[in-house]
């Protein structure tokens, strides 16, 4: 086992680490709290983790989702039916898709984040989850067929035609 | 369709990136004074539980210790204990054990005290009570047993 040292993961790893949990919050400010806390939880037995990237991973998939379960649903002034893409920060695709994946309970999200920006095949996304391989794909179809009927999509549609 | 939105969703997560001002650097160090922190406050919280529990505990012990009653209801303290009661060696005692618990309990009801309770060849038990109980209490079932201990009648009269 090669031994890594915890500031050094953290000045390598860290950005990739908060692209994750921006994708699964959408927050940036959340995100940087997710991976504090993620890190935080591995600090204790780090000398004892084998795959460090899979193991932070791990906890900060695991994180967002127990955290998200609880959290406390809070009431929006408006609910946008279409997402103003240039007020977005970043590239169009992001906006759009950072707003379609918004729509997603919690752990539809993580398995669509895991799939997309990770690109881990559904047997690691099952186990990063603690979930079976046949619910990772159940939750994957049914998040890609409800942003297919998302009211965002026809500016999807109007973007990508030439 | 869904190809399209499975590209669109992997380019859109993939584009995106941490701020430009973000240091990456810092994060380790704001992971180790939060953990800190929170060690912290965990070490305070045992320190309040443990001081609670410390507290409780010395209050119940004082409160049976010196007889405290925590109601002015409570019988409790008038029931006497019996397990200083060392039973007889012979045959003719272990007879009678069941008179002497019998001739115990009545003294204790009636006068509504806790007597002495002498050990076979040892200390008497100190318990609660005035001398006119404590020689009743003698007279009545230790002279009856005729027990080592109970030679030195004086000792029970020393007793609180």
């Amino acid at each position: 086992m090669e031994a890594v040292d915890f500031d050094d993961y953290c000045a390598a790893r860290g950005r990739a680490l908060v692209r994750l949990a921006y994708a699964l919050t959408g927050d940036f400010h959340q995100a940087e709290d997710l991976v504090q806390a993620a890190l935080m939880r591995c600090y204790g037995r780090w000398s004892k983790i084998n795959d460090h990237n899979s193991y932070v991973r791990r906890v900060i998939v695991r994180i967002y989702v127990r955290s998200s379960r609880r959290r406390i649903e809070e009431p929006m002034a408006q609910v946008p039916d279409r997402v103003d893409v240039a007020n977005q920060g970043g590239s169009d695709d992001g906006a759009i898709a950072y707003a379609l994946l918004a729509s997603l309970p919690p752990r539809q999200r993580a398995v669509l984040v895991l799939r997309y920006l990770e690109d881990l095949p559904d047997e690691i996304i099952a186990q990063q989850l603690k979930i079976s391989v046949g619910t990772v794909k159940s939750q994957a179809a049914r998040a890609l067929g409800k942003l297919r009927t998302s009211p965002i999509l026809p500016t999807l549609t109007q973007w990508e035609s030439p | 369709m869904n190809d399209h939105l499975e590209s669109l969703l992997r380019r859109g997560l993939t584009a995106t990136q941490a701020p430009e001002d973000w240091a990456a650097d810092e994060l380790a160090v704001s992971v180790l004074r939060r953990r800190r922190r929170l060690l912290r406050r965990r070490l305070a919280l045992s320190l309040v539980m443990a001081a609670v529990c410390g507290s409780t505990a010395v209050t119940s012990w004082a409160v049976t210790s010196f007889g405290t009653p925590t109601s002015a209801n409570s019988n409790s303290a008038a029931t006497p204990a019996l397990a200083t009661l060392s039973p007889p060696t012979s045959a003719e005692h272990t007879t009678a054990e069941g008179t002497l618990v019998g001739a115990f309990g009545a003294i204790v009801n009636q006068a509504g005290h806790r007597p002495v309770l002498c050990k076979l060849g040892g200390t008497p038990a100190v318990l609660r009570n005035t001398p006119v109980m404590v020689t009743d209490f003698h007279r009545r079932v230790c002279s009856a047993f005729r027990w080592p201990a109970c030679a030195r009648q004086t000792s029970h009269l020393l007793m609180p």
